[in-house]
């Protein structure tokens, strides 16, 4: 009973700290690791020039649908002005880092969400249609790995091909100097009438994590709950133990039993079981956590399903943590039972 | 022979609230190395108190308890311990033994934490027990566990041997019996030995020693202490 109880409680510590773990750094890895630029801003016409822009990239976003397997998915349309600097704005990488290639004619590469939501392998085939339903089949060249909403990136010969006309560039991607302020830049950016738009990536970046941090709070909450639900059974699961051996531990203390030793008597069987419990507590963790994360699963937001080896650790010793404060307690229970009187009693 | 064990004007008050409950009252004996000691009375006389008092297990209201010229009611809790782990062999009316080990285990408990046992599996051979030594307590009948439960006892080679009602769960052949078995022991090793019992049965070849009289709950009650018993 006591390696059920306790396996329970381990994975749920387990499951409490992995959704920290597949959420909180989500929006960390999205600006530091895939959109490398700092700014993008609306703009209508050809990019200009501003104070501490080191060098910009003009590029056409457009919302159209994609068509796969007769479901259809309204996605974002990339198309960059040149794909050879693509790179130093958007670093594509599978979700194992391997670099991707920009694709070529007739190519797209897609963000992961979308692939996994729909199916989609490197090497399949998709249509790509705007509201007028003009369009076309593309093959899917690449898969990269993205945590907000959906992306096709496409040539702009392949816009040509498909849409029978030029892409209209509405943005551009900016790096900024080193020593340069992206607030100020942002804001002389927006002094331009031409711009529309301007935001700042680490804005939206900070913006996530807040979002996140309430998010963090219920984290706690499972965490606190789940310590709360150890160390009541841990506790109920002792005081029955030492009340249905009372008579047991009072004839080890009239045989001479020292404190220390008729602790050990009881204890050493919790610790070993507590270790079982929280082994198999984490194992049980592992899949709780798998389920609870594909059952809060949001279609524009990718998560980072992973539960960091940290975690699990920290379930483990959490665990074992209680259970030593759950003993401290037992072993004043354990002192006071009264030897004359447990005897007495008849069976 | 020397005085061993000597009870001075004990006495032991319960106190719940304001009722005073007199288990003893002014009692006080004095018991000779080496012998075997039976103390009679009617249920609810004080006798287990004074075992439990002499072995360490209670505490006294007043008077003075001295053993091998120790004081044992002056001690404190990890002293008293101490005292019963090397000093003291219980045995008790309802054998106690551990339900989850074997004959021998239950015997090698008690064993292992003195500092001069004797071997387990040689004790339990002189209680005649050889043959269910491997055997758990619900295997065995009530006489062999008490046999077990005094084979426990003398392992630890103690000073004293103190028994309440060994015999108070057994016909009267067995406890006659496990009674000689004690007796034997006394006379070997010279274990003081001290037995309850509340069979005045048991006592009707008893060679009269001394009479001591308790005064319990205010009424005088008669508790005898034999110095041997002849079975």
């Amino acid at each position: 009973m006591m390696i059920i109880g306790i396996s329970g409680c381990t994975a749920l510590l387990v499951t409490g700290l992995g959704i920290k773990d597949s959420i909180a750094n989500i929006a960390d890895i999205q600006f530091d690791e895939i959109f490398v630029y700092d700014i993008s801003a609306g703009i209508d016409g050809e990019p200009i020039e501003v104070l501490g822009i080191k060098d910009c990239l003009q590029v056409s976003e457009k919302n159209i649908e994609m068509k796969v397997d007769n479901r259809t998915k309204s996605v974002s349309l990339i198309v960059p002005g040149s794909t050879d600097t693509f790179g130093d704005y958007v670093d594509l990488h599978t979700d194992k880092g391997e670099h991707i290639a920009y694709p070529e004619e007739m190519e797209i590469v897609v963000s992961s969400k979308l692939a996994e939501n729909y199916n989609i392998q490197v090497g399949d085939t998709v249509t790509l249609q705007d509201s007028a339903l003009t369009g076309g089949t593309v093959t899917v060249t690449g898969i990269y790995q993205n945590y907000f909403n959906h992306f096709v990136l496409i040539t702009p010969d392949t816009y040509e091909k498909l849409f029978h006309e030029n892409p209209e560039y509405n943005s551009m991607y900016i790096n900024i100097k080193e020593d340069a302020d992206e607030h100020k830049v942002a804001a002389n950016l927006m002094k331009d009438s031409k711009v529309d738009i301007v935001s700042v990536n680490a804005d939206i970046k900070q913006g996530v994590a807040d979002m996140m941090k309430s998010l963090n709070y219920v984290v706690l909450l499972v965490i606190i709950c789940a310590a709360l639900l150890a160390f009541i059974v841990i506790y109920n699961l002792n005081n029955i133990n030492i009340t249905e051996r009372m008579r047991e531990i009072a004839t080890i203390k009239v045989l001479g039993f020292y404190k220390e030793e008729t602790n050990s008597y009881i204890f050493r069987e919790n610790i070993v079981l507590t270790l079982i419990g929280g082994l198999v507590g984490m194992i049980l963790g592992h899949f709780l956590h798998a389920f609870v994360m594909s059952q809060i699963n949001i279609d524009a937001v990718s998560f980072d399903v992973h539960v960091t080896w940290l975690s699990y650790l920290l379930s483990m010793l959490l665990t074992l943590l209680f259970n030593q404060i759950v003993n401290l307690f037992m072993s004043r229970k354990l002192e006071t039972i009264d030897m004359a009187e447990s005897l007495k009693s008849v069976d | 022979m020397s005085v061993f064990i000597e009870f001075k004007n004990v006495g032991k008050c319960y106190h719940t609230g304001e009722v005073a409950i007199h288990a003893l009252k002014d009692v006080s004996f004095q018991i000779e190395k080496g012998e075997f000691c039976v103390i009679v009375g009617a249920s609810g006389a004080g006798k287990t108190t004074i075992l439990n008092i002499l072995g360490g297990m209670d505490t006294l209201s007043e008077g003075e308890v001295l053993l091998d010229g120790k004081v044992i009611s002056a001690m404190n809790r990890k002293e008293l311990t101490t005292y019963r782990r090397y000093d003291v062999g219980f045995v008790f009316q309802f054998y106690n033994l551990v339900g989850n080990l074997t004959a021998l285990e239950n015997v090698e408990l008690a064993s292992q934490i003195c500092k001069c046992p004797l071997d387990a599996a040689t004790v339990l051979k002189q209680v005649g027990l050889e043959e269910r030594m491997s055997n758990f307590p619900a295997q065995l009948s009530g006489g062999e566990q008490q046999r077990v439960a005094i084979a426990r006892a003398l392992a630890k080679n103690p000073k004293l041997l103190l028994c309440d009602e060994p015999t108070g769960a057994l016909d009267y052949q067995t406890g006659k019996a496990v009674l000689k078995l004690l007796q034997d022991t006394c006379r070997n090793t010279e274990t003081t030995v001290l037995v309850i019992t509340h069979n005045q049965a048991l006592t009707e070849m008893v060679l009269f020693g001394t009479v001591y009289s308790f005064w319990i709950k205010c009424q005088p009650a008669i508790c005898f202490v034999t110095k041997s018993v002849s079975l």
